[in-house]
């Protein structure tokens, strides 16, 4: 098998990963229902992690490290925290329906105003636009750092500056630029940064989470344990544990500070580099092939290891599937949760194959993906 | 202490500088309402020079109450 669909979830982890997950799956007791080793363990590692993602993302501080479920969860917890009656949101057309969901959720049944900024063709964003977007009671933005359909990277620094001119909070999607592109909130003035742990960080699904700038004060999402002030009536207010209520996944959480572990020893940077070649690899000789034409992936300020490609008019689950099924190769086909992105690309009825690396993708993976793509052209009718 | 959280961070503060504590469930006599919550065991002598820590690290308490002979550094296995 060849994965190329890891801008879904990267199948291979590093082996670190695993080890420490089995190693929390054999001592972990409940984290913060104890002071006894195995519930101290749980409750140390889940710490350790958050000082983990504060130090990879700049976050303020580990106290400001919230863990949810994935970062759909995390975009929910935000949007739904602080978005109220008589606000204005601004998102962008590149937003995956981890956004666009919450904030039309929002639009339906609060009557919350939304701007959606269009984006070009060739997966640009127009940034004057984008300020134009914003009104008198805009109270976030809330962009992709990175299109989930593209790769097309967008600069967060400037939108930061856009919105806060604005006074508006800043709220970032980070589902595929996490570990995988430089990422400083407080130099980039992120005000509230979602992630998830499962696609470049390597670490287990099930793990995601946000960093919140202080002086932001999200109401708690979901209520319940917390193993303190078990006779108040109401959830803590407290961050990180006023975002998170049950037993945390702290097996997970132990498997995502692996992870990151892994991307901080090799370097953020080498990881980008490697990802470039290979996307670069990919595109360039999948653009040598009569029939494919490349969608987006050159309007952004950077990319992510993403290469979207059509073929002629052909069903994209059509080429997905045969990709799979004859060449062993996998890619993700579709609309990609990601609708407004597709109307841009002018891909609806169409969709496109996504192909997308990792670290972990050789280079012999990319060229088996490219000849597999040149053999399907030649084999159908357009190709002969 | 106000959260699991607040308990590693001054946990972590006091280790940094030199000063034995150890997490324990916190006392009954301390405030029912911290029901099962944890707390630090430290020893009275340093009282209000980890209290200024705390303040410093943004550490939020609920309280600070006295007992007896519990601090026992032998017992933290992280010191």
């Amino acid at each position: 098998m060849i994965y190329l669909d890891n801008a879904a979830t990267t199948q291979k982890k590093p082996p670190e990963v695993a080890e420490a997950i089995c190693h929390a799956l054999l001592s972990f007791g409940d984290a913060g229902r104890g002071a006894y080793e195995a519930s101290l363990d749980a409750g140390m590692a889940i710490h350790r992690v958050r000082q983990q993602v504060a130090n990879l993302f700049n976050a303020p501080s580990p106290s400001r490290v919230s863990f949810s479920y994935n970062v759909t969860e995390a975009l929910n917890i935000v949007i739904g925290g602080l978005l109220g009656r008589g606000d204005h949101a601004v998102t962008t057309a590149a937003s995956h329906n981890s956004v666009l969901r919450p904030l039309y959720r929002k639009q339906v049944q609060e009557g919350t105003g939304l701007s959606i900024v269009p984006i070009a063709d060739d997966g640009s964003l127009d940034y004057d636009l984008f300020d134009r977007s914003f009104t008198d009671n805009t109270r976030m933005a809330v962009v992709t750092h990175a299109s989930n359909v593209t790769g097309d990277g967008y600069d967060v620094a400037r939108i930061a500056e856009i919105a806060h001119a604005h006074d508006a909070l800043l709220v970032v999607d980070t589902a595929q630029t996490a570990g995988a592109y430089p990422i400083d909130m407080q130099a980039d003035g992120i005000d509230i940064l979602c992630f998830t742990g499962h696609k470049s960080l390597y670490g287990p699904q099930g793990t995601g989470g946000l960093c919140v700038r202080e002086g932001i004060e999200i109401p708690p999402f979901k209520v319940g344990g917390t193993g303190f002030h078990s006779y108040d009536h109401e959830h803590p207010k407290r961050m990180p544990e006023s975002l998170e209520a049950g037993t945390i996944n702290a097996h997970g959480i132990a498997g995502l500070g692996a992870g990151i572990t892994y991307v901080t020893s090799c370097g953020i940077d080498a990881l980008h580099d490697i990802i470039e070649a290979r996307t670069n690899q990919l595109e360039a000789g999948l653009a040598a092939i009569p029939g494919v034409r490349i969608r987006g992936g050159h309007g952004g300020v950077f990319r992510c290891g993403i290469v979207a490609i059509t073929i002629y008019d052909i069903d994209s689950a059509t080429i997905a599937d045969e990709l799979a099924q004859e060449f062993g190769i996998c890619t993700r086909a579709g609309a990609h949760c990601a609708p407004l992105m597709h109307e841009s690309l002018g891909t609806v009825d169409q969709g496109v194959v996504r192909f997308s690396v990792s670290s972990f993708t050789a280079e012999d993976e990319i060229q088996a993906a490219i000849e597999a793509v040149s053999a399907i052209v030649k084999g159908c009718s357009y190709g002969s | 202490m106000s959260t699991h959280t607040d308990v590693w961070v001054l946990y972590d503060t006091c280790k940094a500088a030199g000063i034995s504590a150890r997490i324990a469930p916190t006392p009954r006599i301390a405030d029912a309402h911290a029901s099962c919550g944890t707390s630090l065991l430290i020893d009275c002598t340093h009282r209000d020079e980890i209290l200024s820590l705390a303040n410093a690290a943004g550490v939020a308490t609920n309280g600070v109450i006295e007992v007896e002979n519990s601090i026992d550094p032998k017992r933290d296995r992280y010191c």
